[in-house]
């Protein structure tokens, strides 16, 4: 007896046939006539980027049925929901590679779950594969790309941005990737590692006002879910901060090689010409303040090639005199300075709370709170160049760390005579001239 | 070459070439097809070699049955040849065919695809170039050192992807499949290298990093995606449920927090706290977990009810049963027809049993009783042992209980205002031919109610009441969609031709 459809078409596709030789039709097909108990009619695969598929299969079932074991795709199922044709929930206990459902007359079985089992990956390659009672449709995430199909599909098209295949019955492997690049994620990720970076340099006392402006039109691109773009801004704000720090790095040792260049000339008693020297030095110093590193680098390099001219003055009497005589006088301005203490210091000293103001300022770095300490036991207060002496320090990083601590508001710094005095903010001095 | 090259190569032939089989069996006997891909309604030429004279038998599978099972015989050069036609409405798939003589048993296989090629070859080539562009986009991120083997795979591609193209032209469209699914598995053995040899390299570079931390983003929100589709389904279940009187509103408040939650751990991700995301949703989950408890207790007592019904409907046609039988009385021989009624009276009193079970609330017990109740009513049946008409009493009595499976869902769809008098038709209509098939075979024309009774299984209603009714699942409604509208598209191009 035929009374599949399906089969009785083939029996009438199997008439016309033209044989070579002799030719039998054997089986009268009934052998297979034992009914299924169920008739797969369709099945839906979604793929997820993390390679968990969702599953929605659909079954007609003899509703004279009790009970019905379905056979499932994977072996671990994730919410898991049975619902007979009505839309009704249908209670069911999981076997091994299935579930039993209690049909209870229901005509058909709509089964719904999510399984990791299904996908593997390596080597940034996902594979779906399946074995399929019928032909399937396999939607595959967002953004991926189809490398390999083992058998051709019956019809391939995209939905929602992904790869939407119908695949015959039988083995299917589909092999894809998912691009990361150009992701939410991907941007919002690259958007954090600029922050971070940018974070990084200015802590270091690098100014990087391109690298933050790039990072500003990142975050305008990603609000417009222009991920890719936010992905490339991000990307040069990054290496625009990183090029900062290298030319303010580049910059420092400049300033360092010129003012030790300096400092050895005017030991040698080359003087003539290193005022230029130290001008150009200072104006270097100025452009690193700016943030105009390249400018800085070169006038450091112009102060080391002046200081490398200059000569020594002629060795003439009255000069010596003269010279002499100014020095002396130098000499004892110098002796009655430090006698008499720093200027200002009667409007500035007190004591300096110093554990207040290391509790009030927990960031603080040990070679700070090493500063802050001298500036206490010298009375609050010192100069950049007695702070440079006591703890060995390069000048441009000196003068680096006194900036810090001023911004932070921790130190104050009173130009006299042509030297920088450090102070210890007045919020951390009890008496004195104390706020 | 490694062996995973050499399976790979292996499997483009065996896909590729339908003569394989020859090549692999080293026995005298062969089996193979003149083509690798077919269209409904094509002839297929099935040839191969045999010990002169041997009688082979050739089976051909479709994707679900056997659907040709022939007899041939080699000619005294041991060769043999048939043709074989596919049905115009051939189903597509994985084709196999087997032939075997005494102890000896060869294979082979072919693709059935749809009628249309050539949309078919034109989206293939449009993920082949995607799959070109990512190799190229892989190869892009080497500065230097790009592996060699990648170079050579992607170059194979981009020739194979070149003569689909060709071919796809020339109109040989099942040639430009076969070279398209070349091309990807050359992209794939390309990318495939590159990714190994970025892997041996194993910088931790910055944007690695980023990467990894967008990959774990990326799943955290896919795996919320899919929560919350996972809710909407929960919730078209729970209006169902409310509409059938079941009171759903422990589910809608465990809903609504899982819903909450699962917000929560979106804006997390959102300002790209993916830690905190993960928290959130591994709360979510953990509410999922109360909810499926809730429906699995919902889904107990829509099942304590449909057992009821299920019972008084057994009981329905086992009288239906017994009237036909004593209809047909005449036709069947005497004792045959007592142990049949016998049989059927046993399995009534079963089933008062099995309605006291149901009201002390046993009904998980009562269900496998009920099971081999619908068992021992088939065995009933095949006492009657008469004609072919034990199997077609059993299908008029399943094509009976589908007739009431379809009437009680257009009354549900009739209570929930909609339009229910199409299926109503069907309904009655599939009803009249019954009635009809059993005249004719109380009158003893087994084949005229044969035909009738197909008439009126093929008459019932089958698919779109699902369609109204299945809301829940988003994708899945959306990829019918889809498929529908490439049928439509297939068609208007099939009139075109």
């Amino acid at each position: 007896m035929i009374f599949d459809p399906q089969m009785r078409r083939a029996v009438a596709g199997a008439l016309p046939i033209l044989a070579a030789v002799v030719l039998v039709l054997l089986t009268p097909l009934e052998a297979a006539e034992a009914q299924p108990s169920y008739t797969p009619r369709e099945l839906v695969f979604a793929v997820y980027a993390d390679g968990v598929v969702a599953v929605d299969y659909t079954a007609d079932v003899d509703p004279t049925l009790a009970r019905v074991n379905i056979t499932l795709f994977g072996s671990l199922y994730e919410d898991l929901i049975v619902e007979d044709q009505d839309g009704l929930l249908l209670d069911y206990s999981s076997f091994d590679g299935g579930v039993t459902v209690d049909m209870l007359g229901s005509t058909s079985v709509s089964v719904s779950y999510s399984t990791p089992d299904l996908t593997s990956k390596s080597a940034q390659i996902w594979v779906f594969s399946v074995s399929t009672p019928i032909s399937s449709s396999i939607l595959l995430p967002e953004g991926a790309t189809i490398v390999g199909l083992n058998v051709v599909p019956l019809a391939l098209g995209s939905l929602n941005g992904g790869p939407l295949l119908t695949m015959p019955a039988g083995d299917v492997e589909v092999a894809y990737t998912v691009g990361i690049v150009g992701t939410r994620e991907h941007a919002l990720a690259l958007i954090k590692d600029a922050e971070s970076t940018i974070e990084a340099v200015k802590a270091n006392g690098v100014t990087a006002a391109d690298a933050e402006d790039l990072l500003q039109q990142a975050y305008a691109a990603f609000d417009a879910e222009r991920y890719v773009e936010a992905e490339q801004l991000a990307g040069q704000a990054k290496t625009s901060a990183l090029n900062a720090e290298a030319a303010a790095s580049s910059a420092e040792n400049s300033i360092n090689e010129a003012s030790a260049s300096i400092s050895a000339v005017k030991k040698e008693g080359r003087t003539i010409g290193l005022d230029t020297a130290e001008k150009l030095l200072q104006q270097a110093e100025a452009a690193y303040d700016a943030g105009d590193y390249a400018g800085a680098e070169g006038l450091a390099e112009q102060a080391r090639a002046a200081a490398a001219e200059a000569t020594a003055p002629q060795p003439s009497y009255t000069w010596f005199i003269v010279g002499a005589g100014g020095a002396a006088l130098l000499l004892v301005a110098a002796v009655f300075v430090r006698r008499r203490g720093k200027p200002g210091v009667e409007a500035g000293t007190g004591e300096v709370d110093l554990d207040a103001l290391f509790e009030q300022n927990p960031h603080l770095r040990f070679d700070d709170r090493e500063v802050i300490r001298f500036l206490a036991e010298s009375g609050g207060e010192a100069f950049a160049s007695e702070i440079r002496e006591r703890f060995n320090i390069p000048r441009t990083s000196a003068w680096r760390m006194i900036r810090r601590l001023q911004r932070e508001g921790i130190i104050e710094i009173k130009s006299i005579g042509g030297q920088s005095l450090v102070r210890i903010g007045a919020k951390y001095r009890t008496g004195g001239g104390g706020a | 070459m490694n062996l995973r090259k050499f399976t790979a190569l292996l499997m483009v032939a065996l896909m590729v070439s339908p003569t394989v089989a020859a090549i692999v069996g080293a026995s005298p006997l062969t089996v193979g097809t003149d083509k690798a891909l077919y269209i409904p309604g094509e002839d297929v030429e099935i040839s191969g070699t045999a010990e002169p004279g041997a009688s082979i038998n050739i089976t051909v599978n479709d994707p679900r049955e056997v659907i040709y099972n022939l007899t041939v015989s080699a000619d005294p050069e041991g060769n043999y040849s048939i043709i074989v036609s596919l049905a115009a409405d051939a189903l597509p798939g994985h084709y196999v065919v087997t032939a075997s003589t005494d102890g000896e048993t060869v294979e082979t296989s072919f693709m059935v695809t749809m009628t249309n090629l050539s949309m078919l070859v034109e989206n293939l080539l449009s993920h082949v170039e995607r799959s070109q562009e990512r190799v190229e986009e892989a190869l892009a991120e080497f500065e230097e050192g790009v592996p060699e083997d990648a170079l050579e795979s992607y170059q194979d591609g981009v020739d194979a992807a070149e003569t689909a193209r060709q071919l796809a032209e020339e109109g040989d469209y099942s040639g430009a499949i076969e070279s398209a699914l070349q091309a990807l598995r050359h992209f794939q053995d390309a990318f495939r290298s590159v990714m190994e040899a970025r892997a041996e390299e194993a910088l931790e570079t910055a944007e690695e990093t980023a990467e990894e931390e967008a990959e774990k983003a990326v799943e955290l929100r896919v795996a919320i995606e899919r929560a919350r589709a996972f809710l909407r389904k929960v919730n078209a279940t729970a209006d169902r449920l409310e509409e059938d009187g079941y009171d759903v509103s422990q589910i809608r408040e465990v809903l609504a927090e899982a819903n909450d939650t699962l917000a929560r751990a979106e804006e997390l991700l959102e300002s790209g706290d993916v830690s905190a995301a993960a928290h959130a949703l591994a709360d979510a989950r953990g509410t999922i977990g109360r909810m499926m408890g809730l429906l699995h207790s919902m889904a107990k007592k829509v099942k304590a009810e449909k057992a009821e019904k299920f019972v008084e409907q057994m009981q329905k046609r086992i009288q239906g049963l017994e009237d036909k039988i004593d209809k047909l009385r005449d036709r069947l021989e005497e004792k045959n027809a007592v142990r049949a009624n016998q049989t059927l009276q046993a399995v009534e009193e079963k089933l008062q049993r099995i309605r006291e079970r149901l009201e002390a609330g046993d009904v998980d017990a009562a269900l496998d009783e009920l099971d081999d109740a619908v068992e021992e009513i088939d065995e009933g049946i095949d006492e009657l042992n008469g004609h072919g008409i034990s199997s077609l009493l059993k299908e008029a009595n399943r094509v009976e209980a589908k007739i009431r499976a379809l009437n009680a869902t257009a009354m549900m769809l009739k209570n929930r205002g909609l339009n229910a008098s199409g299926v109503e038709e069907e309904i009655s209509r599939a009803r009249s031919l019954l009635e009809e098939m059993m005249e004719r075979l109380e009158e003893g024309d087994t084949e005229g109610a044969e035909g009738l009774l197909d008439e009126a299984e093929e008459s019932l209603p089958r698919n779109h009441m699902m369609k109204q009714i299945m809301k829940g699942s988003k994708i899945a409604e959306k990829v019918r969609e889809w498929a529908e509208h490439f049928r439509k598209r297939h068609a208007e191009e099939d009139e075109e031709d």
